[in-house]
């Protein structure tokens, strides 16, 4: 497929646009749209009444890496986050457990809120015990699981492992500086950690569900 | 003499292996290009510390993986003498030249809403890599001016849906911030890759960058 006939087409467009600007047959136009996406030159949008967008680029972006931890929260979450630029990994691949370790680095309350529903797809309970030990948040993962626990439905943690986050010492005390919980604080007491979630910020997480 | 995306990956896996702690930089010009999927290959990387510790933390890795300091050479345009103080650190090894700023690209600022237009984030381990976005590499390549500069920037305005509003605001922020009159090196550039290499740059544009360069020069006049 030629330049001029990208041109042509446009940078946005939907089927019935290609349609007329190429004077086309539908059938030909989603070939085209085909072909491009083949070349990488198209991304697809969906617009409310669920019908398709195609954005046009001239050049093919190179597709480079995994998947970040903001992908990998959206994968499991029914609350999603957005990051403003396309965020890449390169040389490794973020596993399930680091995903919930990165999130609460960020110090985000939507992020580390949106990433709790993670715990219920964590299978190495020990290499989130080591990364917990690596970030010096052992503390912090502990009080999160067991709010998560209250309210969303999460796989049931080793006790060998949840013995070793609750014998951490000498860890920071507050997921998010300045932020301490008003309904939690029998967890917050457990773990000393601030927890920077109440209750009607986990009930709007339940939701999204 | 040329740096393709997997080479470009390979020595930021290294780097990012290397440090001992998490680094963010900036890549601009053709290696930002490479990721925009605008080149195949760089003749240098450009790379954009917010510091003086991260860019020496680079500059020694480099350096003990064989990378050699080379003379900075006045690369870039002459009315810039003045500024080659603001020089990149420039590495060198086999046929790859890496050129590594410390926040100020000869006469242009990494400002927080060039931060903000970022395209896209690379993670090489503790390195971060930043890519800005395409009308923020014309604008740099408005101010280094070095050859195959204005090829560059044709290839952008011809491939992107180039937002012009930005541009200009940009050139107006970087005057603020710094002693050039950044809209007249704009204008003059924009307008010769409009005549000599026939870039679609619409005529509102040139003629809006015309008059905020008149009003910037009576202002400097007037100091």
């Amino acid at each position: 497929m030629n330049q001029s006939i990208i041109n042509k087409i446009g940078k946005v467009a939907e089927v019935k646009d290609i349609e007329k600007k190429l004077n086309i047959k539908r059938a030909t136009a989603i070939n085209y749209i085909s072909l491009l996406r083949k070349k990488g030159l198209v991304r697809t949008w969906y617009k409310k009444d669920k019908s398709r967008i195609y954005i046009i680029r001239k050049v093919a972006k190179p597709i480079i890496g995994n998947e970040s931890f903001y992908d990998i929260i959206n994968k499991y979450s029914p609350m999603k986050v957005a990051f403003r630029a396309n965020y890449r990994v390169i040389g490794k691949k973020i596993s399930i457990e680091e995903s919930i370790i990165r999130a609460i680095e960020t110090k985000h309350p939507k992020i580390i809120l949106a990433s709790l529903t993670i715990f219920n797809h964590i299978k190495n309970w020990p290499l989130l015990l080591e990364l917990a030990k690596a970030y010096n948040i052992r503390r912090k993962i502990g009080a999160l699981y067991e709010l998560a626990r209250r309210f969303i439905r999460v796989r049931k943690m080793p006790k060998k492992t949840l013995n070793s986050l609750l014998n951490a010492k000498n860890e920071p005390n507050s997921i998010v500086d300045n932020f301490k919980s008003k309904d939690f604080k029998d967890i917050e007491k457990k773990w000393k950690v601030y927890l920077p979630f109440n209750k009607v910020d986990m009930l709007e997480y339940e939701q999204w569900r | 003499m040329a740096v393709n995306i997997e080479r470009q990956n390979e020595l930021f896996l290294i780097l990012g292996r290397e440090l001992k702690r998490k680094i963010e930089c900036y890549v601009i010009g053709g290696s930002a290009m490479i990721y925009h999927g605008a080149k195949n290959e760089t003749k240098d990387i450009d790379l954009v510390f917010l510091n003086e510790k991260d860019q020496k933390e680079i500059v020694d890795i480099l350096k003990e993986g064989g990378f050699k300091e080379k003379q900075t050479r006045l690369v870039y345009i002459k009315r810039l003498e003045h500024l080659k103080k603001r020089s990149p650190i420039m590495l060198e090894k086999d046929d790859m030249r890496i050129d590594l700023f410390n926040k100020i690209i000869i006469c242009f600022y990494l400002t927080e809403n060039i931060e903000n237009r970022v395209t896209d984030l690379f993670e090489f381990g503790n390195l971060f890599v930043k890519v800005i976005s395409p009308e923020d590499i014309i604008l740099l390549k408005c101010a280094t001016e070095r050859a195959g500069d204005r090829a560059d920037a044709l290839e952008l305005i011809n491939n992107f849906d180039i937002n012009w509003k930005i541009i200009i605001k940009e050139s107006l922020e970087q005057t603020k911030l710094g002693e050039s009159i950044f809209p007249v090196f704009l204008y003059d550039f924009l307008l010769e890759l409009r005549e000599d290499l026939k870039a679609e740059i619409p005529n509102d544009v040139l003629k809006e960058l015309l008059k905020i360069s008149e009003n910037e020069l009576e202002k400097k006049l007037k100091k």
